[in-house]
């Protein structure tokens, strides 16, 4: 089965392939490939819109920082944006792991691992918005949380197949081994990039 | 092909055609005002209570041959632009005219020279007359010296005006969206070049004279001598220039207090 169709087939019909993936054994190539690769499209995005904006808002203020200044930030908020995904990636596996286990799922830390890693494809739905922002950037940016609403809801429903799949869980079960990790993805979220801020350095 | 392949090729081709389009973002002026950014109102209201009013009362500064180093800057702060004029003699020809402002700059993206001028001369009276334009703004350059008095800079309601006032013959046309600037690059019989705007009479003007011929076939260009005019799009808090002559310091203060811009010259004579 190749690497499109199982991308295809997860958007299609997520419940039938995700017993495919599982049963199947992959690769940890093919999930890190999406976690790079779809973190690495949205970072370049959304940092080219927030860079378009910042500009924009620096002049209007009349703050002196010259726009290549601006521009220096961006190879190193890319890069940061990547690592961050992929940490997230592993520790909200993890996470979800040792939460199936407790409530006696019997799976392994690499199955939901792999599992967690192909719906990061889910991200799609908030690149759309980059697509759209040359022409309306306002409306792109209204719409940019909608989007990531939309993308998280169908990363869980993806990922709760998989953990009733991997760990043997009822659908409640699966449901509360995936909301607890959240609320720590978030924190995570909004803590990271504050981090990666305050160490980046002053030119 | 079944349809899970097709579903997957197209999430991959919407993902990667992204790029292209991260990379139109990053070097696209989209043109987006301040008021389009969400609390932009709120943050145009904090600027506009910094530069309302009356930003200049007047420029004066005495009017004299200066040396070769000659360097005079004039800051105008415009909201999003700060006007400098500048003359200093280089060995570069090019009549300089840079232009940074809050939308000019992002166009370009590299905050360099988004400007379309043009220039016409007129032998008769020697008068080189420059227009040049950024984005909205448009400034134009005035032929009629020694008829302006103030130079008044406003922001209301969002809209920048530019006001000219004359004891005699005003020469500044105002515009509600854009702006429109006059001032006049000329040349006399000898070939010298100078810079003049009379702000009031009995204050003096600001004459820059270049001590080398303009060629007037050159659009905007004067031979062995540099003029720029700059506009930034920074708010300079202070800023001075200075000229010197054999015999004489005169200075030039530039700065921005409780919203009004002054310049002042102070002129001393040296011992």
């Amino acid at each position: 089965m190749s690497y499109l169709r199982v991308i295809g087939g997860l958007t299609l019909y997520p419940e039938k392939y995700v017993k495919m993936i599982i049963h199947e054994d992959r690769s940890i190539a093919e999930p890190l490939f999406t976690t790079i690769f779809f973190q690495a499209i949205l970072s370049i995005g959304y940092t080219a819109m927030i860079n378009n904006i910042f500009r924009s808002v620096v002049l209007a203020l009349g703050i002196p920082i010259p726009p290549k200044l601006i521009d220096l930030f961006i190879p190193i908020i890319i890069p940061i944006a990547i690592v961050s995904g992929l940490i997230i990636w592993v520790l909200w596996s993890a996470v979800t792991h040792i939460i199936a286990r407790l409530l006696g799922g019997v799976g392994e830390y690499t199955q939901i691992l792999k599992a967690m890693g192909y719906t990061w494809f889910t991200l799609i739905i908030p690149i759309i918005p980059i697509l759209t922002y040359p022409a309306s950037p306002i409306a792109s940016l209204a719409a940019t949380p909608i989007f990531t609403l939309i993308s998280i809801g169908w990363m869980i429903y993806i990922n709760h197949h998989f953990i009733k799949e991997i760990y043997g869980l009822s659908g409640g079960e699966a449901l509360l081994t995936l909301l607890l990790p959240i609320l720590i993805i978030i924190i995570l979220s909004i803590t990271l990039p504050l981090l990666s801020i305050v160490f980046i350095p002053r030119g | 092909m079944d349809r899970e392949l097709i579903v997957g090729i197209i999430i991959f081709l919407i993902a990667l055609s992204s790029l292209p389009i991260s990379y139109i973002t990053f070097n696209t002026q989209l043109n987006i005002g301040i008021e389009d950014i969400p609390w932009g109102r709120w943050i145009k209201k904090l600027i506009s209570q910094n530069i309302t009013g009356k930003l200049i009362d007047n420029i004066t500064i005495s009017n004299q041959e200066y040396p070769p180093d000659t360097r005079i800057i004039l800051s105008i702060d415009a909201h999003n632009a700060v006007i400098h004029i500048r003359q200093s003699n280089q060995t570069e020809t090019i009549l300089n005219i840079r232009i940074y402002s809050t939308q000019g700059t992002i166009a370009q993206g590299v905050g360099e020279a988004n400007y379309k001028y043009t220039s016409n001369y007129d032998e008769a009276k020697h008068i080189l007359t420059i227009l040049f334009k950024i984005n909205n703004y448009l400034l134009t350059v005035d032929a009629n010296p020694h008829n302006l008095q103030y130079l008044t800079l406003n922001n209301e309601n969002g809209i920048i005006n530019i006001e000219l006032t004359s004891l005699e013959n005003a020469s500044l046309f105002i515009s509600a969206t854009n702006i429109f600037l006059k001032t006049i690059l000329r040349y006399d019989n000898v070939g010298n070049a100078s810079w003049d705007i009379n702000i009031a009479n009995g204050f003096g003007n600001i004459e820059i004279t270049t001590p080398n011929k303009i060629n007037p076939d050159t659009e905007g260009r004067v031979t062995n001598g540099f003029l720029s005019i700059d506009i930034y799009g920074d708010i300079e808090t202070q800023t001075s220039g200075t000229f010197n002559k054999p015999g004489e310091k005169n200075k030039l203060n530039i700065s921005i207090e409780n919203g009004e811009l002054s310049v002042k010259i102070d002129q001393r004579q040296t011992p």
